[in-house]
C-alpha cells in the first residue's frame, strides 16, 4: 500500500491548539470470535493499553460496512480500526477474507481524497492475543496522535 | 451510424413481428437533433422511431432493474415480465455483464442487439448491429486527472475534493442513471437509523458521495454518466476510473469483462494483498 | 415607464459601487448565480446560470434552529438570517418571473418570514437574454426573454449600451441613488429595445398552451403511463427548477446538540409521499403525473398561476432528454 509520505492533517492549525493534552478517540470495530476476546484477554491479564479505544463488537469483520467506518469519521472518531481473525480462522470460515478486499478499497479511496490511510487501520488478532491487542491499539494511538485531530 | 440505425430498424421489426420480444428498448430523436432520448417500443408500426447516433449515450442497462425495472419490476408477477430485446452500447453492454453477475437476470431473459467498439466486453450480443470508434479521448483525459490528483499533496486533494463536492445539490442524478444503484432503499434514504443527513451541507454531501463510490467498487463499469448527468459538474468519472485501476492491480479484476467471474468485493484469494494489516 | 441610458463599461464600475452598500448576487459562472465580491466577478455568458435564482430566497440548506442540552433544561436558539440590503444584478428574466410565483405559496397558509425577508431586502436588475437560448419556452406562459415581472430594473442590450427600464419605486430610488453611471435615453432607444423584444420573442419557438392545458389535463387519462417511460425519476428538473418548493424538514445531530434543518425535496423521488400505511404514488408514472399537473392546473387552480415560467431548464438538463412541452401534449392528446 502506498502510505503517504506526509502525515498532513487538514487541520494544522487545530493540530498546534490541541497539541497539549490532545487525546485522539479510536472507534475500534472487533469480531467477536477472535479480536474481542484477544481484547478481552488483554483486560483479564492486566495490559495495560491506551484508553482512546472505544470497542464495538460485531459478529465478523465482514459485517463492517464502509459506511460504519466513515459515519464513525464525519461524527469525530479521530481514527478507526477494524480487527478480525487471522486469515484461514474465520468463525464463519471466509468472512476475513473479504473484508481485506473491503478494506484496502477502503484506504485507497480515502487517500485519493485526501484523507490520510493512517486514520483506518485494519488488524489480525486472535482470542489469545492479548498482548498484540494491546500493542495494536498503542501503535495506533500513536499514529492517530501524531495526525492530529480530524475535521468533521 | 446511419447503418446502425437501418440494423437495428430490421432486428426490432423482426423480434416484434414474430412474438420473439414484446419492447425493444433503444433510442429516438429527442426534442431536437442534439438530443436522443431512450425510447420502449412494443408496436411493430413503431419500429422507425429507433435510431442510433453520436447523442445515444445513455446507459440502457438502467431501465431492467430496480424497483420498476423491466426485468425486475415489483409491481408485476416474474411470469408476466415483458421479453426484453435492447440496444446496447458497450458500455450498456458492461453493465449487463456485471448485473448478470449481481443475479440481477439471468442472461437468457434478454436479447440483446450489440454496438461494439473493439473495448472488452464480457458478454455476447445475440445480433451485432454495429461497430463505432472507441472515444479514447475522454479516456485519455480522465485518466490524466486522476494522475494529477494523484500528485497532489493530501491537503492538497482534501481541499480539491472539498470544493468538488460543495457544490453537490444532493439531487442524486448520479444514482438514479447508475445502473448498480437498484437499491429498493438507498442508503440515503434511510432514517432508521439515520446514517447521514439529506442536507446539502458539506459534511453530509461528503460522505454521501464516499459512500456511493465505495458501494461501486469493483461494480462500476465507468459508462460516465453520472458524470454527464451532475448539473454541477462534479468529476465523479474520476472516483470510478480511480477505482477500477486499484481493483485491477490489487485483484487483476475488470467489471464487465467477463460475466462467469464473481464480482471483486465477492471473492476473495487467500493470498490477496495483506501487507497494509497488522 | 420611464427609462435610462448605461454604457456598456459602466456596468462593471456600477457594480463596485454597489457593492459598497450592498450584497450583490450574480451569475457567476455557468453554473450558478453568486455572490460576488467586484464587478469583475460579473459572469455574462449566452446562456443563463444552470441554477435558478431560488435558492436565494429558498435556499437548500436553511438552519431553522439549534437545539442545546446543558444542566439547565433544553436551549432553542432561532436561526437568523441577513437583513442587508441585496441587490441582483443580470438576473434573466424567467428566474424573476418565478418569484411572485412562489410568493403565493410561501405567503399562503403561513408566512414564510425568512423567504419574506430576503425578499424584502433585495432590489432586482434583470437582464435581458440576447438571444434566448434554444430550450426556452417564456413567451407561451407570458413571458418574455425581455419580460419584467419581478424586476425592479431590466436592462436591454442594444447596440451599443444597455437600455435601463425603471418599472418599480425601488429601481426608480436605486437608479436616482447612482445617478452619475446613467445617462438619458429617447425615443429611438425605446424604439430599438421594443424591436428587440420582438425579435427575441420571435427565437423562442418551444410553446405550451397553458388555458387548454388546465382545462385538459386528466388524472385518469391512460396516456400517463406510457408517457415518460424514459424518466428516471433523478430530480434534476425539479432542483433546477425556479418555481419547484418542495422541502423536506430534517433534524441533524444527536440530543445534546441538534439543528432543525429545511433542505429541498422532490416529488420525483420514489420516498416523496412515503407513508406508515402506505406509498400512494410508488410508480414513476403516478409521480410524474402529479408533477405535471401540479404546475399546470393545480397550482392555476388554487393560485390563479401557472407553476413554470418557461426558462427550458428542465429540458436542457433532462438526462433522459425528456421535453416537457412535448410530454404535455402528449398527455392531453
Amino acid at each position: 500500500m502506498n502510505v503517504t509520505q506526509e502525515s498532513e492533517t487538514v487541520q494544522t492549525a487545530d493540530r498546534a491548539e490541541h497539541a497539549e493534552g490532545y487525546e485522539p478517540k479510536l472507534v475500534a470495530f472487533l469480531c467477536k470470535w477472535c479480536s474481542y476476546a484477544g481484547a478481552d484477554l488483554a483486560g483479564g491479564s492486566r495490559i495495560k493499553y491506551p484508553a482512546n479505544v472505544r470497542i464495538i463488537r460485531v459478529p465478523c469483520s465482514c459485517r463492517i460496512d464502509p459506511k460504519l467506518v466513515v459515519k464513525a469519521l464525519e461524527r469525530g472518531a479521530d481514527g478507526v480500526l477494524v480487527s478480525g481473525c487471522h486469515p484461514g480462522d474465520c468463525h464463519y470460515t471466509e468472512g476475513n477474507y473479504y473484508t481485506r478486499r473491503r478494506m484496502l478499497m477502503l484506504f485507497k479511496l480515502l487517500e485519493f481524497l485526501g484523507i490520510d490511510p493512517k486514520r483506518v487501520q485494519m488488524s489480525w488478532v486472535s482470542a489469545s492475543e492479548g498482548p498484540k491487542w494491546a500493542e495494536v491499539v498503542e501503535e495506533v494511538t500513536e499514529d492517530i496522535k501524531s495526525l492530529g485531530p480530524i475535521r468533521t | 451510424m446511419k447503418e446502425i440505425t437501418k440494423n437495428i430498424r430490421t432486428e426490432a421489426r423482426k423480434l416484434l413481428q414474430d412474438e420473439r420480444a414484446d419492447v425493444v428498448i433503444g433510442y429516438e430523436q429527442g426534442s431536437d437533433e442534439e438530443v436522443a432520448t431512450p425510447c420502449f417500443i412494443t408496436d411493430v408500426s413503431q419500429v422507425d422511431r429507433l435510431m442510433f447516433d453520436e447523442h445515444c449515450f445513455h446507459n440502457l442497462a438502467k431501465y431492467l432493474v430496480g424497483q420498476e425495472g423491466y426485468l425486475t419490476s415489483r409491481f408485476v408477477a416474474e411470469d408476466k415480465r415483458p421479453r426484453v430485446a435492447m440496444v446496447a452500447t458497450p458500455a450498456t453492454l458492461r453493465s449487463i455483464v456485471g448485473l448478470i453477475q449481481e443475479h440481477q437476470f439471468a442472461r437468457d431473459k434478454l436479447i440483446i442487439l450489440g454496438i461494439l467498439d473493439g473495448t472488452p466486453v464480457g458478454i455476447e450480443p445475440d445480433v451485432l448491429v454495429g461497430q463505432i470508434e472507441e472515444d479514447q479521448e475522454t479516456r485519455a483525459r480522465i485518466m490524466a486527472q486522476v494522475r494529477e490528483i494523484e500528485e497532489m499533496s493530501a491537503s492538497e486533494r482534501w481541499a480539491w475534493w472539498e470544493e468538488q463536492f460543495s457544490r453537490c445539490i444532493r439531487c442524486y442524478a448520479c444514482r438514479q442513471v447508475c445502473p448498480f444503484c437498484y437499491c429498493e432503499q438507498c442508503i440515503s434514504d434511510e432514517n432508521q437509523p439515520q446514517w447521514f443527513g439529506r442536507s446539502p451541507s458539506p459534511g453530509n454531501n461528503r460522505t454521501w458521495n464516499i459512500i456511493r463510490a465505495l458501494h461501486l467498487v469493483g461494480r462500476c463499469t465507468d459508462c460516465g454518466e453520472c458524470d454527464r448527468v451532475c448539473p454541477v459538474d462534479i468529476p465523479l468519472s474520476l472516483l470510478a476510473v480511480k477505482m477500477a485501476g486499484e481493483v485491477e492491480e490489487a485483484y487483476g479484476y475488470r467489471a464487465g469483462a467477463d460475466v462467469e467471474t464473481k464480482p471483486a468485493l465477492h471473492s476473495f484469494r487467500p493470498d490477496d494483498p495483506d501487507d497494509f494489516i497488522r | 415607464m420611464e427609462a435610462k441610458l448605461l454604457q456598456r463599461e459602466k456596468l462593471s464600475p456600477l457594480v463596485d459601487a454597489l457593492l459598497e452598500e450592498h450584497e450583490v448576487i450574480a451569475p457567476a459562472s455557468d453554473l450558478a448565480y453568486g455572490q460576488i465580491r467586484s464587478g469583475a466577478e460579473l459572469h455574462l455568458s449566452d446562456d443563463k446560470p444552470t441554477q435558478s435564482l431560488k435558492g436565494f430566497f429558498f435556499p437548500p440548506r436553511e438552519v431553522l434552529f439549534e437545539s442545546r442540552r446543558t444542566e439547565d433544561g433544553l436551549q432553542l436558539v432561532p436561526a437568523s438570517s441577513s437583513d442587508a440590503p441585496r441587490v441582483i444584478v443580470a438576473a434573466r428574466p424567467c428566474d424573476v418571473a418565478s418569484l411572485p410565483v412562489l410568493d403565493k405559496l410561501f405567503g399562503w397558509d403561513y408566512q414564510d418570514s425568512s423567504y419574506f425577508q430576503q425578499r424584502q431586502r433585495t432590489v432586482i436588475i434583470s437582464l435581458a437574454c440576447d438571444p434566448p437560448p434554444k430550450d426556452c419556452f417564456c413567451v407561451s406562459l407570458g413571458g418574455s426573454p425581455a419580460g419584467i415581472e419581478g424586476s425592479d430594473l431590466l436592462l436591454t442590450p442594444l447596440r451599443d449600451a444597455y437600455h435601463v427600464l425603471i418599472i418599480t419605486k425601488r429601481g426608480k430610488a436605486l437608479v436616482e441613488k447612482y445617478t452619475q453611471f446613467f445617462e438619458e435615453s429617447d425615443e429611438q432607444h425605446n424604439q430599438e429595445r421594443a424591436r428587440l423584444e420582438d425579435e427575441w420573442r420571435a427565437q423562442v419557438t418551444k410553446e405550451v398552451d397553458a388555458d387548454r392545458l388546465r382545462e385538459a389535463l386528466d388524472f385518469d387519462s391512460p396516456q400517463w403511463e406510457s408517457l415518460t417511460q424514459q424518466c428516471v425519476d433523478c430530480a434534476v428538473c425539479t432542483f433546477l427548477c425556479p418555481t419547484c418548493h418542495c422541502f423536506d424538514i430534517q433534524d441533524e445531530g444527536d440530543p445534546a446538540h441538534a439543528i432543525r434543518v429545511r433542505l429541498w425535496d422532490s416529488c420525483a423521488r420514489q420516498d416523496f409521499t412515503e407513508m406508515a400505511a402506505h406509498q400512494p404514488r410508488p410508480t414513476h408514472f403516478s409521480r410524474y403525473r402529479q408533477r405535471l399537473m401540479h404546475k399546470f392546473k393545480y397550482y392555476p387552480e388554487n393560485f390563479g398561476r401557472v407553476l413554470c415560467v418557461g426558462c427550458g431548464r428542465c429540458i436542457q438538463y433532462c438526462p433522459a432528454g425528456v421535453d416537457i412541452t412535448k410530454a404535455l401534449e402528449r398527455a392531453v392528446e
